[in-house]
C-alpha cells in the first residue's frame, strides 16, 4: 500500500476523485496565493489564518468527492468564498466602520509621504470597498472578487461558479454598478459632512 | 477600469496595491497541513473497505453453505417437533368438565373487565357531562358579561353626554358673560375717549383764547413802539443798538 508522500504531484493537472493526494505540497506550492487572497480581502492576520485553514480543509474535501479541473482555481475560489463570508460575519457582529482599516504593522505605512491625506483616502476606499462587498449577493461579490481581485478570466470564474460566461458578464456587471453606487453616495455623504 | 475618475476604479486599484504578505506564516503552514492530515485520516477510517470479487465469490460460498445447514436444522427441528407432538397428544377431554372449567374460567376472567369497562364508560359520561356543563357555564358567563358591560358602556355614554352637555352649556354662558363684560367695557373705553375728546376741545380753544388776547396785546405793544419812535425822530444812536435785548424789550 502506498503512503501519502509515494503518490505523485500532479497539482496543476486534474485530480481525480478519493485521490490521496500530498497535501503538504499542496499547501506549500498554492498557499501564498490563498493566503494573498484571503488577506486581501481580510485585511488581518487572525482571520486570514481562519480562512487559510478553512480553504484548505474544504480543498480537501472537494477533492475527495469530484473530480477538481483545476487546484489553483478553486483554492481562490474557495478561499475568496470564506473571506467575503468571514467579512460578512465581521460586518454583522461589529458596527459599520471600515473593515480591516487599523493594519497591524503600523511600520509599514510610510510617514514621509508628501501627502499623508492620499494616503488615508486610499487607505479608506480600499477599506470602504471591502465593506460593500459585503452588501452584495453572494454570487456577484464572489464573481467580482474573482474577476478584480484574483484576475480570473470570465470563463475561469464561469467554470469554477458552475454558470455561464454570459451569467458571468451580467454578474459583474450588476456587482460594479451597485458598489460604484455604494462607493459614489458614500463619498457625497462625506463630503456634505464637510462642507456642513 | 484605468479611469482615474472613478472611485470603484480607485478603490480597486488601491485594494490590489495594498500590502499583502507574500505567504502564510509557517505556523500557520503547519497548522494547516496538521488539520489537513487529520481531516484524511478521518475520512480514510470512515469510508467503507471496498471488497475484492475473490472475497465476494468467497462470500456467496459461505452464504450458500449456511443456509444449507440452516435448512437441515430446520427440518430436523420440525421432525423432532412432529414426533414429540405425536407422542405426547392428549387423550379426547371431558366435555362437562370442559365446560365447568371453561365457565369458570370466562367468569372470572370477564367480571372484573366488564366492571372495569363499565366503571371506565361512566367515567367517560361523566366527563363528557362535566365538559357540557362547564362549557354552557362559560358560554352564559359570558352573554352575562358581554350585557353587563353593553348595560355599563350605555349608562356611560348616557353619563358622558349628560356631562357633555352641562360642559357645553357652562362654556357658552362662561362665553356670553365674557362678550358682555367685553362690550361694557368697549362702551366704557368710547365714552371715556368722546370724554377725553370733549375736554380736550375746551383746553384748545381756552388756549387759543388766551394767546389770542396776548397776541392783541403784543401787537398793540408793538404798534406804540412804534409810533413813539417815530415821534422822537432818529438821533444819533437810534440805528445802533447799544442795549441788550433784555432791555429792548424793557422798553
Amino acid at each position: 500500500m502506498r503512503t501519502q508522500s509515494e503518490v505523485p504531484i500532479n497539482t496543476n493537472n486534474e485530480v481525480p476523485r478519493l485521490q490521496i493526494l500530498d497535501w503538504q505540497a499542496i499547501v506549500e506550492k498554492h498557499g501564498p496565493v490563498v493566503w494573498q487572497t484571503a488577506y486581501r480581502l481580510l485585511g488581518n492576520h487572525t482571520d486570514a489564518a481562519d480562512c487559510f485553514q478553512e480553504t484548505f480543509l474544504a480543498a480537501l474535501q472537494v477533492a475527495q468527492n469530484q473530480t477538481v479541473r483545476s487546484l489553483p482555481a478553486l483554492l481562490t475560489r474557495l478561499a475568496t468564498t470564506r473571506a467575503i463570508d468571514r467579512l460578512r460575519q465581521r460586518a454583522r457582529q461589529v458596527k459599520p466602520r471600515c473593515i480591516g482599516a487599523e493594519p497591524e504593522n503600523w511600520d509599514g505605512i510610510p510617514t514621509d509621504d508628501p501627502e499623508p491625506g492620499t494616503n488615508a483616502e486610499t487607505h479608506e476606499l480600499a477599506c470602504r470597498l471591502r465593506m460593500e462587498l459585503t452588501k452584495l449577493p453572494p454570487l456577484e461579490a464572489k464573481a467580482f472578487s474573482l474577476r478584480y481581485l484574483s484576475d480570473m478570466s470570465y470563463r475561469e470564474i464561469a467554470k469554477e461558479l458552475g454558470i455561464t460566461t454570459t451569467s458571468t458578464g451580467a454578474l459583474l456587471h450588476r456587482a460594479k454598478a451597485k458598489l460604484r453606487q455604494y462607493i459614489q453616495s458614500v463619498t457625497k455623504e462625506k463630503n456634505n459632512e464637510v462642507v456642513l | 477600469m484605468k479611469d482615474n475618475s472613478d472611485p470603484l476604479a480607485r478603490a480597486i486599484e488601491n485594494l490590489k496595491d495594498q500590502q499583502v504578505p507574500d505567504g502564510p506564516p509557517q505556523a500557520v503552514v503547519d497548522s494547516t497541513i496538521q488539520k489537513l492530515a487529520e481531516a484524511a485520516h478521518q475520512n480514510k477510517s470512515l469510508e467503507p473497505r471496498r471488497l475484492s470479487l475473490l472475497e465476494k465469490i468467497r462470500n456467496t460460498d459461505n452464504i450458500i453453505k449456511l443456509t444449507t445447514k440452516i435448512a437441515a436444522v430446520a427440518a430436523v427441528l420440525v421432525l423432532a417437533g412432529y414426533a414429540i407432538g405425536r407422542f405426547t397428544a392428549p387423550k379426547p377431554p371431558d366435555i362437562r368438565q370442559l365446560r365447568d372449567d371453561l365457565e369458570q374460567s370466562l367468569a372470572a376472567r370477564l367480571i372484573p373487565t366488564i366492571r372495569q369497562d363499565l366503571l371506565e364508560e361512566t367515567n367517560r359520561r361523566l366527563q363528557f357531562a362535566l365538559a357540557l356543563t362547564s362549557a354552557e357555564l362559560t358560554e352564559q358567563y359570558r352573554g352575562d358579561l358581554n350585557r353587563f358591560a353593553v348595560q355599563t358602556l350605555m349608562a356611560s355614554n348616557t353619563v358622558t353626554n349628560h356631562l357633555l352637555t352641562q360642559l357645553i352649556q357652562s362654556i357658552n354662558a362662561t362665553q356670553t358673560q365674557d362678550l358682555r363684560r367685553v362690550a361694557a367695557a368697549l362702551n366704557q373705553i368710547e365714552m371715556n375717549r368722546l370724554k377725553d375728546k370733549t375736554q380736550l376741545a375746551t383746553g384748545i380753544q381756552t388756549l387759543a383764547y388766551q394767546t389770542e388776547d396776548e397776541f392783541v396785546r403784543t401787537k398793540q405793544d408793538v404798534v406804540r413802539l412804534l409810533v413813539s419812535a417815530k415821534d422822537a425822530g432818529p438821533g444819533p444812536d437810534a440805528y445802533e443798538s447799544p442795549t441788550t435785548p433784555n432791555e429792548r424789550s424793557k422798553e
